[in-house]
Order: C-alpha cells, then sequence, then structure tokens
C-alpha cells in the first residue's frame, strides 16, 4: 500500500488499458497474445487491433508501467517481437483499479441495484 | 499451435507511416500481430478482410502522425498550447483555415457515412445470434422452369430428420392476416413459422411472456400468437396485462403468449404477429416451395458441405413422396438444394451498388487530400521567410515541426467533428430518403468505431500533408532570404508538385462526373421506358380475406365478385379488374405449361412463364393493350372450356408465325382442362423496369380455381377519370361497407409503383451527382488556388514584362495558358481512368454504354470550360498588374 496515493493519480483506467494490465497479469506476453487473452477475457467483447494496442504498449512502456522481458519461452518464435510484463508500478496500478471497482460493485449491490448471484 | 500466417508487405508499407525508432522497438510484434488478425479477418470473408485494411490505414495514418508528431516534439505536453498558437494562426488567415477545413469536412464527412452504410448493410453481421451460421436453404429446379424458391413442408421434414449438417432448421411463410377489433379488420403482415424459429433468430429473451413452443407447433394445438412490441403498444395501448389475452386472428380465436422486441425483424421488418406453422409430418407432401428455410449451420460446417449433405438426400425423397410429383420435381425438374449464407440472401443485388457508390466517395476524399495539400503547400510557401527568421533566431527543428503541425492539427481535429456532423446529417437523409430495395437501412447508425475511423481519416491527412512541406526540410538562412528578396516565383519543385495535384484532383474530378454522368443517362432512360401499362390514372390495393370468415370457396368468390361491383359503381372509376398480384410490385409466378401444337420430346422441359389469374378489367384497368383478339369479359369465368390471354413475347415463342386465337395451353399438369387462348396483349415489364418482361400468360381468373384454391389475397386495380389518390376515401368506403371484417392495404397510384422500381437507381444516381459536383467544385477552388497563387509570386516578374510593352491579353493569356496544360494533362489521365473504371457500373447502368461517348465528351468539355473560368479570375488580376508598384514592393 505504499504508493497507494502515488497509484490512485492514474485512476480511473481506460477499460482497455485495464484489459491489457490484466492479460499480462499471469504470465508475460507478446503483442498478439496479449490481443487473444484480452478478447478471450472479455468474451469476444474486447477485441484490440494491432496499430491501438501498440500505441497503448508504447504509453504504457514510457510510463513505466509495463516493461519488455528478456525471457522467452522454449519453443518461441523470433520473430514474434518483444515479450512484456507487468512492473510493480503496472501491477500496483490494475490493483487499484480492480479495488475502485470492487467498491463501486459493493456500493451498488449495497443499494439492490444488482443481486450478487446476477 | 495454430500454423504461422504469411506476412503481408503491403502492411510494411502501411508501417513507414510510423516513425523509424517506432518501427524498430514494435515493427516485429506488430507484423506478427496484423498477420495474425488478416488470417482470423480473410477466414470470415472478404468483406471482413476489407474492414480490416480500412481500419488499419486509419490507424496507420492517425497513430503513425501522431507518433511521428511526439518523436519529433520530444515528448509530452505543450500540443495543447500549439494547437492553441496554431488555431489563433489560422484565425488571421480565414481564407486557408476555411478552405482547407471545409475541403476535408466534405470529403472525411462523406466517406464516414458511407462506411458507416456500407458496415450496416453489407459488413455487419444480421442481428441474430451467431449470425455468420446461419444459412438460408432454397432450392432450383431449373428443369421444371424454377430457378430460384424456398423449401417445401416436405423437403424441411425431411432434411429436419435426415440431415447432419445443422444444429436446427426451420421454416416460415410470411402472409397478411385480418385481426378483427373494435374498430373493424386490420390487415396485419405475419408470418407462421415452424419450430426452432425464434431460437435461430431472437437474441435475447422477449419483452414480456414466451414466444412459440414445441407443444404450440403439435398439429391441432390451440393456436397461440407472438406479437410484436409495435403492435402492442398501438393496439393495446402497452397494456401490462396482454399476455393472455384472446385475439381473432383471420376469424379464429388465438392466444397472445408474448411479446418481442421491435428490433425483431424476422422474417422481415413489417411482421407484427407470429404464428406456429402446425406441420403433421406424416401428412405433407412434397412440393409447394414458397416457404423461407433457415438453418444453423452445426459448428466446423460449410454451407458448402451441408449442400452437398442435402443434395444426399434428394433420392430418398422417393421413398416417401408421390412418385408423380417425384419424377416432375426431381427426375425431369433435377431439383437442387441450395445453401447459402443467410446474410447474402438479405443483402443481394444492392452490395454491388453501395460498393460502387463507396468507392466514388473514396475518389472524393482523395480529391479533398489532394486539396489539403496544396493548400498547405502554399502556405509553406508563404510562411517561408518567417520559418527561416524562427530557426536563424535559434528555434530547433522540434519547434519548427510543431509549428508546421499545430495548424494541420487543428485543421484535422475541427474538421474531423465537423464530418462527423456531415456524416450524420448525410445518414439521417439516406436513412428517412433510401429506397426500399436498401435492406437492413434501420441498422445503419452512426458507430464509434465509424466516428473514430472519421476523426483519424481528418487528423490523418491533415498530418500527412499538412506535414508535406517538412519533407523538403528548412531551407538555409541565406539562400532562403535572398531568394524572397528577389520576389521571383516559387520554388520549381513544389510548384512542380502542385501541378500534380491539380492534375490529379482534375483527372479524378473526370472520373467521377463521367459516372454521375452516365447515371444521370440511365436515370433518364427508366423514366422513358415502356412498362406496358398505363401509370397515369391507376390505383392499387390488396384485399386480403380473413381466413375463418371466408373459409369455403364460394363465399371467397362471391365476396370478391361484390367488391369488383361495388367498386366499379364508386363515381370516378371508370375500370376495376383484380389479380393473384399486380406487375412491378412481387409479381413472379413461373410455372411450367404444355401448349398444344408445341410438341415436348421426351426429356425436353416444357416452357416456363408467369402464370397470372385475372379477372375482366384487369387489362384494361391497367392500361395494357390488347393486340390480338379480345380482352376478359366478365362471363368468362362461367365459359367452358376456360379461357386465357398471352403476352406477345410467349405468344411468339410458343406458337411463331401462327395466330395464338384459339390455341390451347394446359398449365402446370398435362391432364387439366386446357385452358383457349382468346387474346394477345403487350408485353409488361413485371419484374423490374430494366427487366427483360417476362412471357406472361393470363388465365381468366375464376377459371383457374379448379385446380387450386381461391388465392387469400388479392391485387385489386381501379382506373380512374379523376386524380388517383383523391378515390381512395371512397374506395376505403366501398370495401368496409360490403363487409367491415375485411382490411385493405397497400394503396398505391400506379405512378408511385413504377416509381419505387426506379428508386435504386434514383438513390445512387443522386449520391453519385452530389459527389461529381462536389469534386467539380474541390477541383475548381484548387486550380483556382494554384493559380491565383502562382500570379501573386510572380507579380514582379508580370511588372516586368508589362513594363517592357506586354500587352494585357498577352499576360493573361500566359497565365490561362499554365492552367490550362495541368487541366488538360488531368483530363487525359481522368479520361483513361474513366474508360477502365466506368466498367464497374456496367450492372448498374441501363440504356447507355459504359462507353458512351456523348457522356464522356459533354464532361471533358463542361469540365474545360469550369478550369478555364478558374483560370480567368487569376489571369485578369495578373493583367491589371500595376508595374510600378509591382517592381517597387519586390512581392505582394
Amino acid at each position: 500500500m505504499d504508493h497507494s496515493s502515488g497509484v490512485d493519480q492514474h485512476l480511473p483506467l481506460k477499460p482497455v488499458v485495464f484489459h491489457i494490465l490484466l492479460a499480462l497479469v499471469e504470465r508475460d506476453r507478446h503483442g498478439y497474445g496479449i490481443m487473444q487473452e484480452v478478447r478471450v477475457r472479455s468474451h469476444e467483447r474486447v477485441r484490440l487491433q494491432t496499430g491501438p494496442l501498440y500505441r497503448h504498449l508504447r504509453k504504457l512502456l514510457d510510463g513505466g508501467w509495463v516493461c519488455e522481458v528478456e525471457a522467452r519461452p522454449d519453443d518461441d518464435d523470433p520473430r514474434r517481437g518483444a515479450y512484456y510484463g507487468l512492473t510493480d508500478l503496472g501491477r500496483a496500478v490494475a490493483a487499484a483499479e480492480a479495488r475502485r471497482l470492487r467498491s463501486l460493485v459493493a456500493t451498488s449491490e449495497g443499494l439492490g441495484l444488482v443481486s450478487e448471484k446476477s | 499451435m495454430s500454423p504461422r500466417p504469411e506476412r503481408s508487405t503491403a502492411y510494411d508499407v502501411l508501417l513507414r507511416c510510423y516513425p523509424v525508432a517506432f518501427r524498430a522497438r514494435f515493427g516485429e510484434g506488430m507484423r506478427d500481430a496484423f498477420a495474425h488478425e488478416r488470417l482470423e479477418a480473410s477466414r470470415r470473408g472478404v468483406l471482413a478482410l476489407g474492414w480490416l485494411w480500412v481500419r488499419t490505414l486509419a490507424h496507420a495514418l492517425a497513430f503513425g502522425g501522431l507518433e511521428r508528431a511526439s518523436a519529433a516534439t520530444g515528448r509530452g505536453g505543450g500540443w495543447f498550447r500549439d494547437m492553441r498558437h496554431g488555431a489563433r494562426r489560422l484565425r488571421r488567415s480565414p481564407g486557408f483555415a476555411l478552405a482547407a477545413v471545409l475541403t476535408l469536412t466534405l470529403g472525411v464527412g462523406g466517406t464516414a457515412a458511407m462506411l458507416a452504410l456500407v458496415k450496416g448493410v453489407v459488413v455487419d453481421p444480421l442481428p441474430y445470434p451467431e449470425a455468420e451460421r446461419l444459412v438460408a436453404v432454397q432450392h432450383r429446379a431449373e428443369g421444371a422452369g424454377l430457378p430460384l424458391m424456398g423449401v417445401s413442408l416436405g423437403t424441411y421434414v425431411h432434411y429436419r430428420e435426415r440431415s447432419r449438417s445443422f444444429d436446427e432448421m426451420t421454416l416460415y411463410v410470411t402472409g397478411s392476416f385480418a385481426v378483427l377489433g373494435p374498430e373493424g379488420a386490420v390487415r396485419v403482415e405475419g408470418a407462421r413459422v415452424g419450430p426452432g424459429f425464434f431460437e435461430l433468430l431472437l437474441d435475447g429473451a422477449p419483452l414480456m411472456g414466451r414466444t412459440i413452443g414445441a407443444d404450440d407447433q403439435v398439429p391441432g394445438a390451440p393456436l397461440v400468437v407472438v406479437i410484436s412490441a409495435e403492435f402492442w403498444r398501438t393496439r393495446f395501448e402497452g397494456a401490462a396485462d396482454v399476455v393472455g389475452r384472446g385475439i381473432s386472428i383471420g376469424g379464429r380465436p388465438a392466444v397472445i403468449v408474448g411479446v418481442v422486441p421491435t428490433s425483431f425483424d424476422a422474417p422481415s421488418r413489417d411482421t407484427q404477429i407470429w404464428l406456429p406453422h402446425q406441420i403433421d409430418a406424416e401428412r405433407v407432401i412434397l412440393g409447394g416451395f414458397g416457404r423461407g428455410g433457415i438453418a444453423r449451420l452445426r459448428a466446423g460446417v460449410t454451407p458448402e458441405q451441408a449442400q452437398a449433405d442435402l443434395e444426399r438426400l434428394v433420392p430418398s425423397l422417393a421413398d416417401r413422396f408421390n412418385p408423380v410429383a417425384f419424377d416432375l420435381l426431381v427426375t425431369g425438374g433435377g431439383l437442387t438444394p441450395l445453401v447459402r449464407p443467410l446474410k447474402e440472401t438479405v443483402v443481394g443485388s444492392i452490395e454491388q451498388t453501395l460498393w460502387i457508390l463507396m468507392g466514388t466517395v473514396v475518389f472524393v476524399l482523395a480529391i479533398a487530400a489532394a486539396n489539403v495539400a496544396n493548400l498547405f503547400l502554399v502556405r509553406a510557401e508563404s510562411q517561408r521567410r518567417e520559418v527561416t527568421l524562427r530557426s536563424a533566431l535559434g528555434a530547433g527543428r522540434g519547434a519548427i515541426v510543431r509549428h508546421r503541425l499545430s495548424e494541420a492539427l487543428v485543421v484535422g481535429a475541427v474538421s474531423g467533428l465537423l464530418g462527423v456532423g456531415v456524416a450524420w446529417g448525410a445518414l439521417r437523409w439516406v436513412v428517412r430518403r433510401g429506397p426500399e430495395q436498401l435492406p437492413r437501412l434501420h441498422e445503419v447508425g452512426l458507430e464509434p468505431s465509424t466516428i473514430a475511423v472519421a476523426i483519424a481519416l481528418a487528423l490523418g491527412c491533415a498530418l500527412a500533408f499538412g506535414g508535406l512541406p517538412l519533407l523538403r526540410g528548412t531551407p538555409g538562412l541565406r539562400a532562403s532570404l535572398a531568394q524572397t528578396r528577389r520576389g521571383n516565383t516559387s520554388s520549381p519543385r513544389s510548384l512542380g508538385l502542385r501541378n500534380l495535384l491539380v492534375a490529379a484532383q482534375t483527372a479524378l474530378a473526370l472520373v467521377l462526373l463521367v459516372g454521375s454522368g452516365l447515371m444521370v443517362r440511365t436515370y433518364a432512360a427508366l423514366r422513358d421506358v415502356d412498362t406496358g401499362v398505363d401509370a397515369a390514372s391507376g390505383l392499387v390495393f390488396q384485399v386480403g380475406l380473413p381466413w375463418g370468415l371466408y373459409a369455403e370457396d364460394a363465399a371467397a368468390l362471391q365476396l370478391q365478385q361484390r367488391i369488383l361491383e361495388r367498386l366499379r359503381s364508386v363515381p370516378g372509376v371508370t375500370e376495376v379488374g383484380a389479380g393473384v398480384c399486380v406487375p412491378l410490385t412481387d409479381c413472379r409466378r413461373e410455372t411450367p405449361i404444355y401448349p398444344d401444337g408445341m410438341p415436348l420430346v421426351e426429356g425436353q422441359t416444357p416452357p416456363s412463364v408467369d402464370v397470372i389469374g385475372i379477372t375482366s378489367g384487369f387489362v384494361e384497368a391497367l392500361g395494357i393493350e390488347v393486340l390480338e383478339g379480345r380482352g376478359l369479359e366478365p362471363g368468362d369465368p362461367f365459359r367452358e372450356p376456360p379461357v386465357a390471354l398471352v403476352s406477345r413475347r410467349a405468344a411468339e415463342r410458343m406458337w411463331p408465325g401462327r395466330s395464338a386465337i384459339g390455341q390451347r395451353i394446359h398449365p402446370d399438369y398435362p391432364n387439366e382442362t386446357p385452358f383457349t387462348v382468346v387474346g394477345v396483349v403487350e408485353d409488361v415489364r413485371s419484374h423490374g423496369l430494366t427487366a427483360v418482361p417476362p412471357e406472361t400468360l393470363y388465365l381468366s381468373f375464376l377459371g383457374t380455381y379448379g385446380y387450386t384454391a381461391p388465392p387469400q389475397t388479392l391485387g385489386y386495380v381501379v382506373k380512374t377519370s379523376v386524380a388517383p389518390e383523391s378515390l381512395a376515401p371512397a374506395i376505403r368506403t366501398a370495401v368496409r361497407e360490403l363487409d367491415p371484417n375485411v382490411p385493405l392495404a397497400n394503396m398505391r397510384t400506379m405512378r408511385d409503383v413504377v416509381h419505387e422500381a426506379g428508386a435504386q437507381t434514383a438513390f445512387a444516381m443522386i449520391l453519385l451527382v452530389g459527389a461529381g459536383l462536389v469534386s467539380l467544385a474541390l477541383g475548381t477552388v484548387g486550380i483556382y488556388g494554384v493559380l491565383s497563387y502562382t500570379v501573386s509570386r510572380r507579380t514582379a516578374e508580370i511588372g516586368v514584362r508589362i513594363a517592357m510593352g506586354a500587352r494585357a491579353a498577352e499576360v493573361s493569356g500566359m497565365v490561362v495558358r499554365q492552367g490550362t496544360r495541368v487541366v488538360l494533362a488531368g483530363v487525359a489521365i481522368g479520361l483513361v481512368g474513366a474508360a477502365f473504371l466506368t466498367r464497374v457500373l456496367d450492372a448498374v447502368l441501363y440504356g447507355v454504354r459504359p462507353l458512351d461517348p456523348a457522356t464522356f465528351g459533354v464532361v471533358t468539355l463542361a469540365l474545360i470550360g469550369v478550369a478555364l473560368l478558374a483560370s480567368y479570375l487569376p489571369a485578369r488580376r495578373a493583367a491589371l498588374v500595376d508595374p510600378v508598384t509591382a517592381l517597387r514592393d519586390g512581392r505582394q
């Protein structure tokens, strides 16, 4: 929680940015891997395209939320381009956004807007 | 892992929009990601692939430009401030700002509107769950003269039992139903639908209640009905307890079980009520292909595989159906099932027109972009001294780039926003006024993705072309200042580039103008088409009999007779007739017939013609000319043998060189009572204005009842001695007086019917002519801009010439010659381009060839004339140059 105040200034995140960060939580991925992961996780609702994805990646890299990683899986194809992973800052921002959303959901449930099951 | 997709060279070119550093950092990954995207899109079809390229192009232009901009200026902030400065500078040159913004707005707005239209109508999936797996099941039996038809109950039951290609298969038949209520009967468009219809097509749950279930589909089950939200609002004032209420449909009591949203448009937009199509699988017959078949492919099955699967099932139809019907349809007719993606059957023929229009708009965008490029080049020239001074005073390259691009950014942003407004307005117009043939028009809207593309296009164009002068770099201080002092024309390279742009604009404008010229001629030709009917004084409408009330054939016949008699007595009516359908209103009734005296060789198929049952008065009310013999008379229905009329082309084919009168025809079955031909009538363009008039057999209407039940719905034609629309109320009253439960629908003047048949062409023509005029205007502005700028730069030189004794006419001639040379070059290129490109119009043209010399000639002359006019004003200004002022000031 040490950098929570610094992290909060980035919130709320654009949904797409949040999706990109989420895609990198479990493991490092290359660009196309991120596109696929976002698509699957969002149940096909969010379909990132190459151009916008890399524009976001450039900003995330410059902002220090995401970094290039050297390690690559064994079956990797060198033509895939770089692999990307979350930095501590990126992880903290994503977590902060998740907490923000959770408290919104809790409020909605408290008001009876949605039931916890639906 | 999936196989590695192939990489695209075209994408490598697009990547060049991004700055070098960005490419070095992300290029590999982007190529890889795009290769996958492309592979996925190509699996979804050509349209998805095209759409991917459009979006990728827009992304590359916009993001590439933005990345370049931030790379050139050092990253972070400052852009807002720069844009404010840019805006301020633009305010000081309102002429330039206005011209650039207007031009780009028109181009971008038009493109965005057209994109939205093409996307909504052609590209987007149909609004059904898993729409890409939905297919239409159809048949053809060319041997029986049936080129395209739906499914029959027999084939449906057979396929549904035995085919392994479908998750589910359903069918529907549309019709109009008389719904009784307190204020009399209304005719409501409805559909009887088979099992699974809602499961296949309704996305989500019904608004209220339920849809038609399996129990309701059992023969003999109590009649239930699902209604549309619109019907619920208009007929039941949106009552909350509508589910469970009783309603009388066609005289039969039914219970409302559910309400579906208005957006549910299957099988058609007009459908208001849905009833179960109760099918007794043991009692269905093979024939009767008037039903629509829809199925969802099992995962991984292609339409081709499904079709092959159904083809395998055709021979086994012999096991369960009447051998006579099987021989007629399968052995003789060559019955073949067709499985096509549902969308193809929905979008159909309009697709080509839309792509042509899309191409047109892209041309307009290209012209607009050339204009903007030209304007920015001129602007850069005029700012040359300012820029040189700035760099002399220590401004870095970044600051100079920012200075240049800030204006472009403002122009791009403003035109992007205005362009979205233009697109919105244009779409509203199209949705309101577009032709009926344009399917799914109500689904068209300005979506966020289209708005994003519009703004990206505007920014991309502005940045790309606003940045064009940067490519030439910043001139050295001394060279630049010296050059400015000398006050000669601008650098030859930039002049060359500008001339090139003007020539390109002219060429594109010429292509567009030729295209719109050809469409105007097509439209004119359509207006002159002799439809074979007299459209001026006809009024047409339909009357549907409520089934329950007129279940007996005799009662139905009697009512139809009484309606005809009653209408005849309405003042102003001179002639009345009725037919199974009215020409130009979905009147395709192709049926094989067996004329006497035209011997059929074994294995040869009988001729197939439109067979239409009509009453006496029908031919006369429509103004169809009787060429030989007589028309039908009121006594004909009771004559034995029954009588018929044939159209001229039918008579010429069946009895060449002989009189048709007295010949006998067996419609459909060789063993029915033959009809005797008593008259030959003029051909009618029943299938559409540009379609060949069909060969038609008009059977004396009541006589045809021997082999079919009386039709539920009849088309009535009334010829009037007064303005046809003025009789509408009297006709409604007359029918209501006979039986208030009989609804009357689709009343239109015959003139409207003919007009609507040409609506698609008129629509394409209006859009093409609009694009042509815009391109002409933009081209004119381009020529004018370049020449007037040249004149202002050459003022000193012109001053010298005049001082040395050049006459005004010589000076202005020089300027006009310069303009004309460029324009002529453009015209030459444009003529070649038009000769190639108008070929794609061939399918939508009528009465004019794609290479029509008159159109090419007139358009070329008009364009040259306008270009001369555009060069005249600058030329006159050149001739009026005062040598003393010009030489003293050096430049102005």
